[in-house]
């Protein structure tokens, strides 16, 4: 119970200005100032169980051939956060090297993720330094929906400074790293993306399964996740627009593959990723 | 560079077939005994120890331009005229110096200052001035408002700017000076000339000093109607002093375009140095304004990029594209009620180009890589232009390769996609897929270009010519990819083995 009322005060401090904020806009409390993954495993060890909206989130990948499955579990929580908000813009940014790496965002698919190709706005940079200037800028101007950044990590004082313009600006900001280089974040999550496979598709068995990703959450500030967890297997369900758990006692693909592979994780010593954060 | 040989003789030449030639000399070489035209054998004969550099007239093409814009501080009308000449037209702004003698005074300094030897004429029109410029004598560069014909009546027939046949023939006639050519009548004249033009050309070159023709300049810059001038009494080197000016003249400008009920979308700030030269900022606005601070905003840290050189000492400010704006768009500015995105867009394109603030677009195409296109994020609708609807596909990657690039593949099947395929360098093992989806290639498209593309290459062909299969394919890790083979299994329209691509990314 003492632990409790501690953890409490903590997130009383760190997030006082945005309490005060709250408080002044009319907004309720802390509590409807998130957006939920919709998977409860998740949700339950993030702080108040959501991803803060004036947060940055930092997203990251052991290897950069997993990049597409980082990309696309990002699209899918930026989907769930656009549930909730249904106007402003969202702006992407990234160098024009990266968008030629992992290709160019592509409308139709964005549209059948459930993302309106019209509510983004693309900032393809020269140079990869711009990044964090074209992202801090944009969450300045306090006009748009969410930032989303993609590239080499920014570095410490950069990613502080846009965790900074978030709260002040009360708009999310997701990062993601593209390589795999992993540097110190100010970022209120940090998340580690890997491919999964997912159940299969009811409608077409044979074809690709469910989108589905092995998540690791190692850092949530003010919550109980922590590098030490192991990673959720989650799936992306289209009818309902929500992450789920995937069982591995009905998805034969997933059972086979933990018997005949070793997962992602146990294949780098959780010691690396503790010394790395 | 100059300095070191101001006291001794100096020429620039050219290396052409025939030997090489004298073109521009200095005032000790000309005492010497050089002439421009001259062979060099002949002049170091004369003068032995004259010094040669080699003439660059690119270098001096891009001076005089330099020289222009530096010029626009006494008339936005600036036009560069041949090798060595500018013309200014300073209709209706000679008062702002105290008359045309002042004008004239002022430029002749300023041309001192920086180390040019200048003439300058002023007349009605362009080819008066031109011809006083080059062949007035004494102090009668001016010609008074409406003397034109006066004023030159004396001077050679070279300063017509006619062709060396032409006056070669003239002189044969006798006819040295332009008064003589004024009292034949034209006809005469005309018959002594075997060609009609170059007996046209003789009249043309008349009429056009006289003003009876026309003689429109082309200006280096083209002019805008919207400008403000701050001069400075000292030259500023700071940037605070450059922001000052600016803040000062964006006032100014904005109480001229509120009168008019306009805004400026696009705007520059050229700043003259005392030495001659230029620079310059732009900005582009996603939409038309005119409030001062805001505009300020935008030049922001680009002003830093501004080089003093030895000092500013003239600020223009233009705006080079204005629009009506109505009154609702100032008022929701004032209010700022809805926040809107669009100064968030300004700031973008200012500080990284405008052309890489996008957003996408449908294209009714159902080839892939036409499907969407990259538009401006401001400005790239036209008013009251249908927006095309996104369609709702199935089976599309969110994203998609501009070039589908080719990967190898190992174990392929018939009526399928392959088992295995190696995609930057990384082996993949196909483990469930989707398809095939046929798409055919645009047939109309084909026979417009067919094969002539700049960049045509067999790659482009293969891709363009063939109907592809699209497969849906996961590997054995959970990674989705979108593959094709152009071509049938075993075949191509070009007789090529088919190949296979990937062109996009599911996740």
């Amino acid at each position: 119970m003492q632990l409790e009322q501690l953890r409490q005060e903590i997130a009383r401090i760190e997030r006082r200005n945005i309490a005060f904020k709250a408080s002044n806009s009319g907004h309720g409390g802390l509590a409807d100032r998130g957006w939920q993954s919709g998977c409860a495993a998740i949700d339950d060890v993030l702080p108040h169980g959501q991803l803060a909206h004036d947060a940055l989130h930092d997203f990251s990948t052991f290897r950069t051939r997993d990049t597409p499955a980082m990309d696309h579990f990002v699209l899918a929580l930026l989907q769930r956060f656009l549930q909730t908000k249904e106007a402003g813009e969202i702006i992407w940014c990234q160098s024009h090297l990266n968008m030629r790496e992992h290709g160019h965002p592509y409308g139709p698919g964005l549209k059948a993720l459930g993302l309106a190709p019209e509510r983004l706005l693309f900032v393809s940079l020269r140079k990869e330094h711009d990044l964090a200037f074209a992202m801090e800028e944009s969450l300045r101007s306090g006009a748009v929906a969410a930032v989303i950044g993609e590239g080499a990590p920014i570095g410490f004082t950069a990613s502080r400074r846009l965790s900074i313009a978030c709260q002040e600006m009360a708009i999310p900001c997701l990062f993601l790293n593209t390589t795999n280089i992993y540097e110190a974040s100010a970022a209120a999550t940090r998340w580690r993306i890997a491919p999964a496979i997912g159940p299969p598709n009811a409608a077409d068995l044979d074809g690709p399964g469910m989108a589905a990703w092995s998540v690791s959450l190692l850092r949530a500030r003010g919550g109980r996740a922590h590098s030490g967890n192991p990673p959720w297997t989650v799936f992306w369900n289209d009818a309902t627009y929500s992450f789920d758990l995937v069982s591995t006692a009905g998805n034969r693909a997933l059972a086979d593959r933990a018997q005949t592979r070793p997962t992602v994780r146990s294949a780098y010593p959780a010691g690396r990723i503790g010394k790395a954060v | 560079m100059e300095r070191q040989y101001n006291n001794e003789p100096i020429v620039l030449v050219h290396s052409g077939v025939k030997g090489t030639r004298i073109t521009a000399t200095n005032k000790m070489a000309e005492k010497a005994g050089a002439v421009i035209g001259q062979m060099l054998n002949d002049a170091r004969a004369a003068c032995p120890e004259i010094h040669v550099e080699q003439s660059n007239e690119e270098a001096d093409l891009d001076y005089l331009t330099r020289l222009g814009h530096w010029g626009m501080r006494y008339s936005p009308m600036v036009a560069i005229d041949g090798a060595d000449g500018l013309l200014i037209d300073i209709a209706g702004c000679d008062h702002l110096f105290g008359g045309e003698q002042a004008l004239i005074s002022d430029f002749m300094l300023r041309a001192e200052a920086i180390g040019l030897s200048a003439r300058a004429g002023l007349a009605d029109t362009p080819g008066a001035a031109w011809a006083l410029a080059r062949y007035g004598r004494g102090q009668d560069l001016i010609a008074p408002p409406g003397k034109t014909l006066e004023a030159t009546i004396d001077l050679p027939i070279e300063a017509l700017r006619l062709e060396e046949k032409v006056l070669l023939l003239l002189r044969r006639l006798g006819l040295k000076q332009i008064g003589q050519l004024r009292t034949i009548p034209r006809a005469a004249l005309e018959r002594r000339f075997r060609s009609r033009e170059a007996a046209s050309s003789v009249q043309l070159r008349l009429d056009q000093l006289a003003g009876f023709i026309r003689e429109p300049l082309v200006p280096l810059k083209e002019v805008a109607l919207y400008r403000e001038v701050l001069s400075c009494a000292e030259p500023a080197i700071e940037g605070a002093a450059i922001a000052m000016a600016l803040d000062h003249l964006l006032l100014r400008l904005e109480h001229r375009l509120e009168r008019e009920g306009l805004g400026a979308r696009a705007l520059t700030l050229t700043t003259c140095h005392s030495d001659g030269g230029y620079d310059g900022v732009s900005i582009v606005l996603g939409r038309a304004a005119r409030e001062p601070d805001y505009i300020a905003r935008l030049f922001g840290e680009r002003l830093e990029g501004i080089n003093p050189g030895f000092g500013i000492d003239l600020f223009i400010l233009s705006a080079d594209r204005v629009e009506k704006m109505s009154e609702a768009q100032q008022s929701l500015a004032a209010n700022s009620l809805p926040k809107d995105v669009i100064p968030l867009i300004d700031r973008l394109m200012n500080r990284l180009g405008a052309e890489h603030i996008t957003r996408l677009a449908p294209v009714a195409s159902h080839v892939p890589e036409r499907a969407q296109r990259s538009v401006p994020a401001m400005g790239g609708q036209v008013m009251g232009e249908q927006v095309p609807a996104w369609e709702i596909m199935v089976s599309r990657p969110f994203r998609l390769f501009e070039r589908p690039e080719p990967i190898e593949t190992i174990a392929e099947v018939p009526d399928g996609p392959p088992l295995r395929f190696v995609w930057r360098r990384l082996t993949r093992k196909i483990i469930r897929s989707r398809g095939p989806e046929r798409i055919a290639p645009e047939w109309w498209r084909e026979i417009g270009n067919g094969g002539q593309g700049p960049h045509d290459n067999r790659q482009s062909l293969l891709l363009r010519t063939n109907a592809r299969d699209y497969y849906e394919v996961e590997d054995e890790e959970g990674t989705r990819y979108w593959l094709f083979r152009a071509g049938l299994y075993g075949v191509t329209r070009n007789g090529d083995a088919p190949q296979w691509f990937i062109h996009g990314l599911f996740g």
